[in-house]
Parts: C-alpha cells; structure tokens; sequence
C-alpha cells in the first residue's frame, strides 16, 4: 500500500505536465482578447499593453516563461484585476469555497447516506419511497431554482438569515444546502442501491447465518458495501462541487473561485484562467488518491498490484 | 406577483415601500452597491463604469459637474478663462492638499494629462484626450508626452492648449480621465519598485477627492472614509461609505429589501420581467439616462447594402411595443441618434413606426416578398435582456416584411472582436454618452472613427461635422450637427432603437439625489434621514447652488 | 416451472424431451422488467412524452392555431386559461407548445448525449478496472486530465467554429459526461473482478472480452444506471447553459433546458414560467428513475422474483 501511494504521488507529476500544457494550448486556441473593449482602442495602446504582459512573444516562449513563473510559484498577473496578482485572487477565493464546499458535501453525506440506510433497510416500506421521492425531487430541482426560493422563503419572509453575502457561520447555511442537496439526492440513492446489492450477497447471508445482531450486519457489512459507490462518486463530486459552486457563489453573491471558472474565460484572464485550472486540478487529483485509498478499507478484496 | 410580494417582506405593515425603510446602519454612512469590481481606479487608465465610480468619488478634478444640471462648476480650479479662439484655456486653481498633506500643484495635472495619452500607459480611454494639442501625436507614439498642449505657468495656474475650439471641452474635463495623479506618489513606488498598478490600493493610496479608501475586501466590500484634506469636507455629510460589490440584479434586489444596501447603484439595471411589479413601489425612481441602444448594419455586406432595404428594416421596428411590452422601463424609442433636447439639440424626427412604408422600400428595394431576401443574421452579446429585445425584433421583422432573419449569440469577448472586425449582418450596441453633447453619439458615424462598425462613411458627413466643430456659435453648430445626422439616417448605416432610461429603487431616507441624464451621484452631497417618516414623505431637497457662483 | 425444473425433468425423462430452450440473461430480465408495474408505468410515461413532443405540436396548431414563435407582445405574460393551457411566456407566446416544442431538442439532444456518456464511461471504467495495473494508471489518469481542463474554452472554440450545430453541442455534452460514470464502474468492478463468480469464469477459459461484457458490466449496472438518472437532468441543464452562450439551439426556437432557465429568472413573477417545463422536467427524471431501478432490478440474478 504504501508503494501505491508513493507511485500515486510521483504520478502527479507527469500529469499535472500534461494538464499545464493541454490547458495552456486550449487557452490560448479560443479566439478573442483579454483587452477587447467597447469602446476602440488604437493599435499603440493595444501593442503596449500586451507587451505589457508578454503576449507579444510567440506562444512557446510564453510557455516556458509560465513554466518558470509556476515553478517560483507565481501564478502571474491578472489582465482583468491589474491590482491584484492571481496568487492574491486565488488565496483570498479559494479558502471561501472550500469552506461553502465543505459544508455542503458534509451536509449531502449526513442526509444521502441516511436516506439512503434508510431506504435500503426498510425496502418498499413507506419510509423507502419517502425517502427516495425526496431524493427525486432533490435531483429534479436545479440550484438556481433552490436557491432563489430557500432565500425567498427563509431569509425574506422569515428573516432568518441573510440573503447573500459573506462574514460569519450565518452565511453559509443558505448557500451550503443549496449546493449540497443535489449531491445529497444522489448520494441517497446510490447508498441505497449499493447497500442492496449487498443485501443478497453471501456473506450477509453468512454474517445473519451466524446469529449476529441485525444492526451489526448493517453496520459492519451492508454499509461498506453501500458506500463503494458513494467513495466512487466522491472523487468526482468534489471537483463538481467546485464548478456547481459557479451558480451558488453567483446567486449569494460568495466571494469564492467559482465564478472565475466561467467569468476568466469570458475576460480571457490567461494567467487567472491557467491558475485555477492548477489548483482545481491538484484538488482533483489529490482527492482521487485518497478516494482510491478508501476503496481498500471498504472492500479487502480489492488490491492494487 | 404573490411570490413577488414575498420580497417586499410583507409580514412588515404595508407602507408602500420595497424592504426595509430604516436604516441597519447608523446615519453618517451609507451603502452602496457598486455592481462589480472594478477593473482600475486610476483616472489615466480607468474606462469601466465600476471603477469610474469610485473615481469620481476620491478625486477631485478642475471642475465638477453639478449634481442637478450637470454644468461645469469649480472643483480646484476656481475660474477658468477661455482664449478669444476656443483654443488656450487658463485654469486657475485654489490652494489645495493630497490626502497625505502635500500641497496640490498645477503640475500634478500636467503629469496626469500626459500620462493619459502616453502610449507606455496603454490607457483606453486615451482618445479623451485627444483634443489637446499634440495628443494624436502622441498616442500614435510619433512625438514625446512632454509636447502636450499643457502647462503649467506657477504652481497655481494651468494653461491647457486645443487643438480645436470644442465647445463641449469644459463638459469633458468633468470627466475622469482628467483628474490629477500624485507624481511625488508615483516616483515613490518606482524608486521602491512596487509595480505601478499598485499605487491605488488602500496600503499606498493618495487622492485629493472628498473620500478615500481604507479597506478594499476584494469582492465582498470596500470601505472609503472621509478625506478632510478634501478643499471641500465642511460640506461633505457623511463620514463612511460602504461599497458592495453584488452582480447578480435578483440578489441584489433581495439584499436592497433587506437593507443591506441603500443605494443599488449608478449600474444597476432590473431585468425586466421585474419592472411592472417594481414600479408600484414608492421608493422607485426612474428619469432618462444618456444611454443609446441600437444596431449597426454592416453596409457593405449584401443584401444589406441597398439602403433601401436598410430603411425598410427600421421602418419595421415597432418600437413603441418595443418599450411597453418588452423593455418595459418608459425608454424614449427613437428613430434617430443623438437624443432630442441634448444641450438644446433638435433631434431628427423620423416616424417609430411604419409598417406600410416599410413594405413600399423593400418592393422599391427589389423584393416581391420578404421570402425573396436573401438569409440575415442578427448578433447580440449574451444577456438575457439583448436576446428578449432581439427575438421580438426578430418577429417583427417576420410579421411586417415577412423576412426571416436568424439570431447569432456569442460571449461578450468574441462578440466585440467581430464587432471591431464588422464581420457581421446586423449587430447590437450600445454608446453611453461621457458629457452632455449630441457630437458624443454623431462621433462615431464618423469616417475615422474606430468605433464606425457600419463600414459606411461619407465626405459629406465628415465635412460637416468637421465644420461644426470649429463652429463657436452654438445655434449653428447643433443646426450643422444636424445636418450632418440627417444624411447619414437617409443611408441608415444603423438602426436606433430607443434612449435609455435609469429604473432604480432608492431607500427614501437617502437625500442628496437629483435626477439627471447621466446618472450621477456624487457621494459628498449624499446624506441620511434620520427623521424619515412615511407618513410625512419629505419634499425634495432643493439642489444645491452652483459653485461657480461663490469665489 | 423454472427452467432447472425443465431441464430435470427432461433429464429424468428423455423420452418426453423435446428441446429445451434455455433463456438468457437478458431474456430473463425482460421478463422479470413486465412484471414490475411501476417500471412498466414509467416506461409509457416515457412513450407518452416522446409522442407528446412529437406530434403535440400539429395537434396544438390545429385545435388553437399556435406554433412556438409567433409573438402577441399585447397579449402578454398570463396564467394558464382554456385559451393557453400552460399559460403565454414573456412575449405572448403559448407556452404548451413551446414546451412540446423544447422536449424534442432536450429529449433527442439531453438524453442521447446521457446514453452515450454512459455507454463509453462502462465500457472504459471496466476496461481500466480490469486491465489493473499501468493501465489502469493511465486510463484513470486520462480521465482526470480531461476533468481538470478548462471546459469554458472548449465551449467557446465550439461556439466559434459553428454555434448552431447539434454535433458540436453532443460534442460539448460528451466529453465530459463519461467521466463521472467512468469512475464510478471502475471503483464497482474493482470490488468485483476479484470475485468468485469471476474466477470461476476465468478458469474456464473465458476470454477477457467475454468476462468484461458478459460478467463484469452487468453486475456493475446498479451505479451505472443510478448514475445515468443523474446524468440526464445535468445534461439537459448543461444543453440550456451552452445554448444560452450561443452553442445549439438558438432563440426562438425553444429547448427545456432553456425554458426551465428563462422561467426561473422569472418564476417570481411569472410562476407558470417555471413550473410547467420544471414539472414535466421532474415527471421526465421520475419515470427514469423508476424505470432504471426496475431495470437494475430485473437484471440483478440474485433477487428473490
């Protein structure tokens, strides 16, 4: 195991190469420019400010510059922000949406993976279809829908919590079940179908054999096998939570790096662009290993060669 | 509307008002949504609206416009004489101090015009300065930034050099671009080697305005506290100012009701779905903004380049259905540019809407039917209210002259490269006019203009324009301007569609607001109410006089 | 009688054989997914809906004369009434129609592109799962470049070379859709492939193909189709979103994706907007979602039917 994960490790770096290049050539394929403006500019304006930048020098130049520039662990500057650079951006924005995504994934695990016990467990029973008819709606309903209303509702009507915004543990309850009860509705059904496909194999079969208490099968063995799929799901869903996080951080107006992954392609923000794809990336890739880990504590079975 | 009426909070007693109508703060501050964050504030290199703002509200230039008439009115400079031939202006300024106490000089504007047209400072908005002597030069990179018409005779007095007598010049220089730079700030930062752009941040920056920054949360807020070094800040009210920064308009709206802002600020816009519910409201506002929306024509690609079929299209556009049912905001639709009333202008005036005109010049244009027209494409920019005016034009179009015409969305950043490039049919645009002058929209159908996306020019135009801006009598030169317009509407390299109106919600107890064209707010003449009642709604403050009257 | 029972008996009695015809797997499962009434249910719904998108719009016309694009700005925005079942959009247009109108270009364009996703994410999480070892490196690393890209800039490359194909939004649809599923097969067939029911195959001389597609994918199907009901939805959502940037359909031709979007900027003012597209949306995803549980259900050998 520790083999695989120091190969895991070493991996990352070849990986993380190919990224850095196929997202800088797809970048910088997209037509337009970061200085389009209404309102014309002359073309000496237009020659200072890329020189400004160095996107006067031809394309593989400018990569190997980048490659210098990240190595030193400068991310750039940015074309839209002039005042900022994307290291200051992307340290102010990031932490924000961690903490939204963390909310929302802990609010998504808690019900789904209840939901979903539940609905297994108590199969075709009432509790079953309430439980998935909720996890239903739950997928039906998009964030921007949910949004809107939890904020109409709770904040405008009740004044229970602030509409939008940013400061303190009041703010993040809105925008954390907003974002999280998509992943809840689906987490909840996977639970369930994965807990049934247990259900009927034979060690269960084995384990109430043997006389052991029902809440222990439950425990011990049908949820292992129920959260299989969730910890598949999981390496994804966090790097959707990211880019879901997009319509969330608009709609309450949260200062995180959500909105960058649309709004930097619109500006052609290169180095913002590139400086997101990096970190989103890295999370990525870090949490696929750890979800990859957790595939063996879950089933003994699997091993990696 | 009962979900609507869920945002007004009607658990509250029903005053008529959208939200809140206290204050959740306390009265020396106010908030502000400022929209977006801005992309400079720095008066050479600014040309966003966000960061024009802020701008206008932490510098101080020569002159200022008044906040109901828009007339130019002192700022640091105290009088002003204009040469015999509306070339040389002489400015005289008042003693007055940076924000870190060292003195204001007639030098710092010196420094700052020049910044504004060397092209080492890739500002886009150099063309403002244009006008002066040389600075066409300059920006083209053919002659130094010290060859500027600009200079200063005593640490007091400026003396600014035209190329032309333009009359609308005093008007321009309200404008930001014209504002000072700290040069003893600027040298500073270099000699310590902080990159430049840095210079505004709340850790470093020196302005001279009524305001200044302290804080600057990048995204969530900022924070200007009052400058008393400002020539002015005994009539400054308030001492706090806190800018949000909200893009989304339905958040915005929610947070307004909630009163986390008093103001949604000069570029807010409600959708409009929202405005035949908002304007129930009593603390809705609304009055005509200098804002034009209307659609180029690219004239040489055909069919449209038959400027019978041109006319055919405009005369088509029903533009008064146009406002009541779709834009819904009581915008003045217009067949012709430059608004009627503008600095006493007389616009051109051409029928909204004629649908049997229309069908004669596209039979004169060659056409048995709308079906025989060859595919037309229309372009707009992602929005959501581009496409709703688009798709009723579209239909239109369809129902009037039978002609198909196909919508083409794209993102902003493509849809300007093909704007600038006119590789397109018929594309959407706006123009906001920076001072109060018809020739700020008839500039742009001129042949040189880099902002002519039409592909169509004329001697004839140019000449009279050309004229009229040498023209110091007033009265002849708006009748030239005129003259000029009406021959390019006669081609109809575009098609106007309406002059702009300004929808806002604004929380009664803010005083110090006037209603004017170009929708500014100077933050120094703002203050809160505490005493508002809704039962007494107050009467409007009287604005204030014009500076130009006191020394 | 089973058909173990048949095959004892013609054992037993050779003499009364006639031949024995034994059912597959999938034959089996058909059998087993008609008896399942709420899956049945849902499969007409299914039917139902197509058809509706189908001819729904001849027939609107004829009984009312409305089609989806003629405009009546006087007429409005109103509630549902005998004239507009559904009630008119923003320009007066009759929204049944535009709905009918817009399941077309969601069902073929939002739920081929599922299908598809989910047919190429199988097959290449199994593949990867079961190759084990550098290859499984490489394919799961592939596809996790292929999540860290920055999708904005494809979309927009997309938009420019030609806004309005169908191709080129399957294009964008694709290729990030398989991803998810990919994952999530991998991470089934990991605790699968080491299975008896494997090994026994295996030793059999069942070439890997065989093991793959005839062992390994139909067990796997559980999460696959969970997966595949949420995959739907975010494709048909995603089709709005690119349409909404210029790739796809235009305006004014309608999609649900695009209706759903444009009712929930309005749904405070005008709630029908939003809930009829929203609703059959919802009724759409509920009767997949029935009809895939039926489906897992009946291909799963080990229930007790």
């Amino acid at each position: 195991m520790r083999g695989y994960i120091l190969r895991r490790l070493l991996e990352l770096v070849p990986t993380m190469m190919v990224i850095v290049v196929a997202s800088f050539a797809l970048v910088r394929l997209a037509p337009g420019s970061p200085f389009a403006s209404e309102k014309q500019i002359s073309p000496q304006v237009r020659a200072a400010l890329e020189a400004k930048y160095g996107f006067d020098k031809p394309l593989a130049e400018q990569f190997v510059r980048y490659l210098g520039r990240i190595m030193q662990g400068d991310l750039g500057p940015s074309t839209k922000y002039p005042q900022r650079s994307v290291n200051e951006i992307i340290a102010d924005g990031f932490p924000v949406t961690l903490t939204l995504g963390a909310v929302a994934l802990v609010w998504a695990l808690l019900i789904g993976i209840t939901a979903g016990i539940i609905g297994a467990v108590r199969q075709n029973t009432v509790w079953d279809h309430a439980a998935m008819a909720a996890a239903l709606i739950g997928i039906s309903i998009p964030s921007f829908v949910l949004g809107p209303v939890l904020v109409l509702v709770v904040s405008l009507r009740w004044h229970l919590l602030p509409p939008a915004g940013w400061g303190d543990w009041r703010h993040v309850i809105l925008p954390g079940l907003t974002l999280g009860t998509i992943y809840a509705a689906s987490i909840a059904r996977l639970t369930r179908g994965g807990m049934l496909e247990v259900v009927r194999s034979d060690f269960i079969r084995t384990a109430r054999a043997k006389g052991l208490p029902e809440r222990l099968v439950i425990w011990r063995h049908m949820l292992k096998g129920g959260l299989l799929p969730v910890v598949s799901y999981l390496g994804p869903a966090i790097a959707s939570i990211l880019t879901g996080s997009i319509v969330v951080e608009k709609i309450f107006n949260i200062p995180g790096i959500g909105p960058y992954f649309v709004d930097a392609a619109f500006n052609r923000d290169y180095f913002l662009v590139m400086g997101i794809v990096l970190i989103d990336a890295a999370l990525l890739l870090v949490m696929n290993l750890v979800v990859d880990v957790v595939y063996t504590l879950l089933d003994p079975r699997i091993e990696y060669s | 509307m009962a979900l609507a009426a869920l945002f007004s909070g009607c658990s509250r007693p029903d005053h008529g008002y959208f939200g809140t109508i206290k204050p959740v703060h306390g009265p020396n501050e106010i908030w502000i949504n400022n929209s977006t964050e801005p992309e400079w504030i720095d008066p050479s290199t600014c040309s966003d609206s966000a960061g024009g703002e802020i701008i206008w509200n932490i510098f101080a230039g020569l002159v200022q416009a008044h906040p109901a008439t828009l007339e130019p009115c002192p700022d640091i400079a105290t009088h002003w004489d204009i040469s015999e031939d509306g070339r040389t202006y002489t400015f005289h300024l008042r003693p007055s101090e940076w924000s870190d106490g060292t003195p204001l000089t007639a030098h710092d504007f010196v420094y700052s015009f020049r910044r504004l047209v060397d092209p080492k400072t890739a500002s886009k908005y150099a063309s403002n300065g244009h006008v002066l002597q040389g600075g066409v030069a300059i920006s083209a990179g053919k002659a130094a930034p010290e060859t500027l018409g600009v200079r200063a005779i005593d640490d007091l007095t400026l003396e600014v050099k035209l190329t032309d007598p333009v009359p609308y010049f005093m008007s321009l220089l309200t404008f930001y671009s014209f504002m000072p730079i700290p040069q003893h700030l600027m040298e500073s930062l270099a000699a310590k080697g902080i990159a430049p752009e840095l210079w505004v941040r709340p850790e470093y920056v020196v302005c001279n305005g009524p305001y200044r920054m302290t804080e600057w949360r990048f995204r969530q807020h900022m924070i200007f506290a009052k400058n008393p070094r400002y020539w002015d800040a005994a009539n400054v009210r308030l001492d706090r100012v806190r800018l949000a920064m909200v893009e989304n308009e339905t958040t915005a709206l929610a947070m307004y009701a909630a009163g986390e802002f008093d103001w949604p600020g000069h570029n807010s816009a409600l959708p409009f779905e929202f405005m035949d519910y908002v304007e129930e409201f009593k603390d809705f506002r609304r009055h005509s903004e200098l804002r034009s929306y209307f659609y180029w024509i690219n004239t040489k690609r055909p069919p449209l380049d038959n400027p019978l079929l041109r006319r055919a299209l405009s005369r088509a556009v029903n533009r008064t259905a146009l406002m009541t049912h779709i834009t819904r905001g009581e915008q003045t639709p217009t067949a012709s540019l430059a608004p009627n009333g503008l600095a006493g202008y007389r616009g051109l005036d051409l029928p909204l809407f004629d649908p049997d005109e229309a069908r004669r010049l596209l039979a004169e244009a060659g056409y048995a039917s709308g079906a025989d027209v060859p595919p037309i494409t229309l372009t707009y920019n992602t929005s959501e209210g581009h496409k709703q005016v688009a798709e009723a034009i579209q239909q239109m179009w369809k129902q009037e002259l039978g002609i198909t015409v196909e919508l083409e969305n794209l993102e902003w950043n493509v849809f300007l490269q093909k704007a600038a490039q006119t590789d397109f049919q018929i594309c959407r645009m706006g123009w906001s006019a920076d001072y109060e002058d018809p020739f700020n929209f008839l500039e742009i159908l001129s042949g040189a203009s880099g902002n002519n996306h039409s592909n169509w020019k004329s001697p004839e135009y140019d000449r009279l324009v050309l004229e009229a801006n040498r023209e110091l009598d007033p009265a002849v030169r708006l009748e030239k301007l005129r003259q000029a317009e009406a021959v390019a509407l006669a081609e109809q390299p575009l098609i106007p569609i309406y002059i702009g109106t300004s929808s806002q919600l604004i929380k009664p107890y803010v005083r110090g607001m006037w209603a004017n064209q170009l929708v500014r707010h100077p933050w120094k003449y703002l203050w809160i109410d505490e005493a508002f009642d809704p039962a007494k709604p107050p009467t409007a403050d009287p604005p204030p006089p014009n500076p130009r009257a006191s020394p | 009688m089973t058909t173990r029972d048949e095959s004892r008996q013609a054992v037993a009695s050779p003499a009364a054989t006639e031949l024995v015809v034994g059912s597959s797997l999938w034959q089996d499962a058909w059998k087993r997914l008609r008896k399942n009434h709420v899956a049945v249910a849902s499969g007409w719904v299914l039917v139902f809906l197509a058809a509706a998108c189908i001819i729904g719009p001849s027939m609107v016309a004829a009984t009312w004369g409305y089609d989806y694009e003629t405009q009546d700005l006087a007429y409005g925005p109103r509630p549902p009434s005998w004239e507009h079942p559904f009630g008119t959009d923003f320009f007066g247009r009759d929204l049944l129609t535009r709905v009918l109108y817009g399941c077309r270009v969601s069902l073929s364009v939002g739920f081929l592109a599922a299908i598809l996703a989910a047919t190429i994410g199988t097959v290449y999480g199994a593949v990867s799962s079961y190759a084990g070892g550098m290859i499984d490196s490489v394919m799961m690393r592939v596809v996790d470049i292929l999540y860290a890209l920055p999708y904005m800039f494809l979309v927009i490359i997309l938009v420019t070379i030609a806004g309005k194909s169908l191709l080129l939004v399957f294009t964008a649809l694709g290729a990030v859709g398989w991803l998810l599923t990919a994952r999530v097969v991998r991470g089934q067939v990991m605790s699968l492939k080491s299975q008896d029911f494997i090994l026994a195959a295996q030793s059999l001389g069942t070439r890997p193909g065989g093991i793959v597609f005839r062992h390994l994918i139909p067990n796997a199907l559980g999460p696959v189709i969970v997966t595949f009901t949420l995959t739907v939805p975010a494709m048909i959502l995603q089709e709005a979103f690119l349409s909404f940037l210029g790739l796809g359909v235009q305006a004014p031709r309608p999609s649900l994706g695009a209706l759903i979007n444009d009712g929930a900027h309005q749904m405070l003012v005008f709630w029908w907007t939003l809930l009829f597209p929203g609703g059959v949306m919802a009724l759409m995803l509920m009767a997949l979602n029935f009809l895939g549980d039926g489906v897992r259900d009946a291909l799963d050998p080990r229930m007790n039917h």
